[in-house]
């Protein structure tokens, strides 16, 4: 979000969408956007500061103009979902009209659903890997990430949310920290998160997706070398949106094409 | 009352047990403000709404999904230990891992429940070696669900309803016909899968108990009346890994062998189908890939030949008013 505030205002490179008019209250926009521009890490969204921002676009090619309206809501609020069983009202209710959905995943995470079988064939002929720890019992979070995804889509296709047919743009962040060489955005979820891979092909008649790989702050900003060179570019050149359609700096386009599904 | 087919409720003398996904359909029929009246107090003061529970289902949700979406029924029966909820996660685990026997995973109801029995077979379980959660006498029957795409065909869709018991109560409903009442999943199943133990199989003093458990309760089922005729039976056995493994193992095929060809010969004509399978969802010393030929179990499942539910019977109904009777001379058939 900071780096596509930062983007719409500096103008420095060719987007899908530009800003149409400055609206209301940018306060919590240009707070996080100038952590963004100074290289630091953006403060993560807690439950007690989500905020729905609002954005003026207009298409650059056309000229069509819409109000797009972000929910930034915390990671604590969809834990909560799978948890508690239960969500926010308004959490319905900003479901309720024509827009999309934008899904985050990030890169830089454990693989949190290995099986002792798979741990024992990675491990193999080091026993002493696989000693075991005191036994944990269960608790929801423990469920793995690529299924909480998939139990928060499949709420969307129940009461009392709006059944209907929307678009998903699954948006892979961190992609710097993808190995290389990279594969595909697509890819990446078919071998990182099978089970949400198969579940967005096997709904394409109520949920069409588009999955795009985003390095919103270009690389490692803790690296004080990394910050460095980071810092010589063009800030908007630092935005990496890799999708099926290429490599670009213009993280507009997830949202561009979440709003022609409307 | 609706009027479509209630498939278990209304039979079942364990539906009321659990009742945790009633307010899910609550919401589902009726509009907010009556979702409101229902919701705890402490709902009611942060204004969240509920959401469905993920847990396995018992016989009243199945009746409220199979009101919404067709399902095949598979009644996975086995005693104790023979390994049906360890089955019924290999299926899961491999759709977590890729694609399985030439279908996606398109969803399922009951997330929450197979990560709960999944747990002990996790690396996050803190486990050396993997574990199934045992299904206890004390739960009721549960259900689990798996919506599975075709791979050449996303929207080929086919709903499965795996159910999960105690195996205490299949040896109760061997040993007495009293018992068989209660197995509505049996009576209802589009396939009826009956584990047979490969462990025990192995092991000289328990090989003939572990043999006839499935002609004893097959007899008993087919005697009982719960099965029949239009009935797809599925003699299954588990843990082949450990028959493979033993060093008497030309042996223990041999007695497998004989005992499958007296069951076919003394039950086959009394059933649609009857056939043999060996499996092993979860060899734990990786030997056999995991779910070694479970896919071949699944795809017969989704493929099996299922006859058309019955609709419900007007004159079964209570017909009150004279809007209801109105269902008596309308054409439920076309």
């Amino acid at each position: 979000m900071a780096a596509l505030w930062h983007m719409l205002n500096a103008e420095d490179i060719a987007t899908s969408l530009t800003l149409d008019q400055l609206v209301g209250d940018r306060t919590h926009l240009n707070r996080i956007a100038s952590d963004w521009e100074k290289c630091e890490e953006v403060p993560r969204t807690s439950t007690a500061a989500e905020v729905t921002v609002s954005m003026y676009l207009r298409e650059s090619e056309g000229g069509s103009r819409s109000v797009v309206k972000f929910p930034d809501l915390s990671g604590e609020s969809f834990s909560r979902q799978i948890s508690h069983r239960t969500c926010e009202r308004a959490y319905v209710e900003g479901l309720e009209g024509s827009g999309g959905i934008l899904l985050f995943i990030t890169a830089n995470r454990v693989q949190d659903d290995v099986t002792i079988v798979d741990a024992a064939s990675m491990y193999e002929g080091d026993k002493n890997s696989v000693e075991s720890t005191e036994p944990v019992g269960w608790s929801p979070k423990m469920i793995p990430a690529q299924v909480q995804l998939v139990d928060l889509l499949q709420f969307l296709d129940h009461p009392p949310f709006r059944r209907g047919q929307r678009r998903v743009a699954v948006i892979v962040s961190a992609w710097d920290v993808v190995a290389e060489p990279k594969p595909r955005p697509d890819a990446w979820v078919q071998r990182e998160m099978p089970l949400l891979h198969q579940y967005l092909m096997s709904n394409i008649n109520v949920l069409e997706s588009q999955v795009y790989g985003v390095s919103a702050q270009g690389g490692d900003v803790h690296s004080a070398a990394d910050k460095e060179n980071l810092l010589k570019l063009t800030p908007s050149k630092r935005i990496a949106c890799v999708s099926v359609n290429g490599s670009s700096h213009d993280l507009s386009g997830p949202i561009h094409w979440l709003m022609k599904g409307g | 009352m609706p009027l479509s087919t209630r498939l278990f409720a209304e039979k079942d003398i364990e539906g009321a047990h659990m009742v945790t996904n009633i307010d899910e359909d609550v919401e589902v029929e009726e509009d907010a403000e009556e979702v409101n009246d229902v919701a705890s107090s402490d709902e009611e003061q942060d204004d969240r709404i509920r959401l469905a529970s993920g847990e396995a289902l018992d016989t009243g949700s199945v009746d409220q999904f199979l009101l919404k979406r067709d399902a095949r029924i598979i009644a996975i029966v086995g005693e104790q230990e023979s390994g049906k909820t360890t089955l019924i996660c290999s299926l899961y685990d491999r759709f977590c891992h890729d694609s399985f026997s030439g279908f996606s995973f398109a969803g399922s109801d009951t997330l929450v429940g197979f990560e709960r029995r999944m747990h002990y077979s996790r690396w996050i379980s803190g486990r050396s070696t993997p574990e199934t959660l045992r299904t206890s006498a004390s739960e009721s029957i549960q259900f689990y669900h798996l919506a599975l795409a075709d791979s050449n065909c996303s929207l080929c869709r086919t709903d499965l309803l795996l159910s999960d018991r105690a195996g205490e109560s299949y040896v109760a409903a061997r040993d007495n016909s009293d018992a068989l009442s209660g197995l509505i999943e049996v009576a209802k199943a589009d396939v009826l899968v009956f584990l047979r133990d490969g462990g025990r199989l192995v092991i000289p003093n328990q090989r003939a108990g572990a043999l006839y458990s499935a002609r004893q309760t097959l007899r008993a089922f087919l005697d009982g009346g719960l099965i029949g005729a239009d009935t797809a039976a599925q003699v299954v056995t588990t843990k082949y890994d450990l028959i493979l493994s033993d060093p008497d193992k030309e042996h223990v095929m041999g007695h497998l062998q004989n005992a499958n060809a007296k069951l076919y010969e003394s039950f086959g004509d009394r059933l649609a189908s009857l056939t043999f399978w060996d499996v092993a969802a979860r060899d734990p010393k990786g030997i056999l890939e995991p779910a070694w030929q479970v896919d071949q179990l699944l795809r017969s499942w989704t493929s099996a030949r299922v006859p058309p539910r019955a609709p419900c019977q007007p004159s079964q109904l209570r017909l009150i008013n004279e809007f209801d009777r109105l269902l008596v001379r309308t054409p439920l058939n076309g």
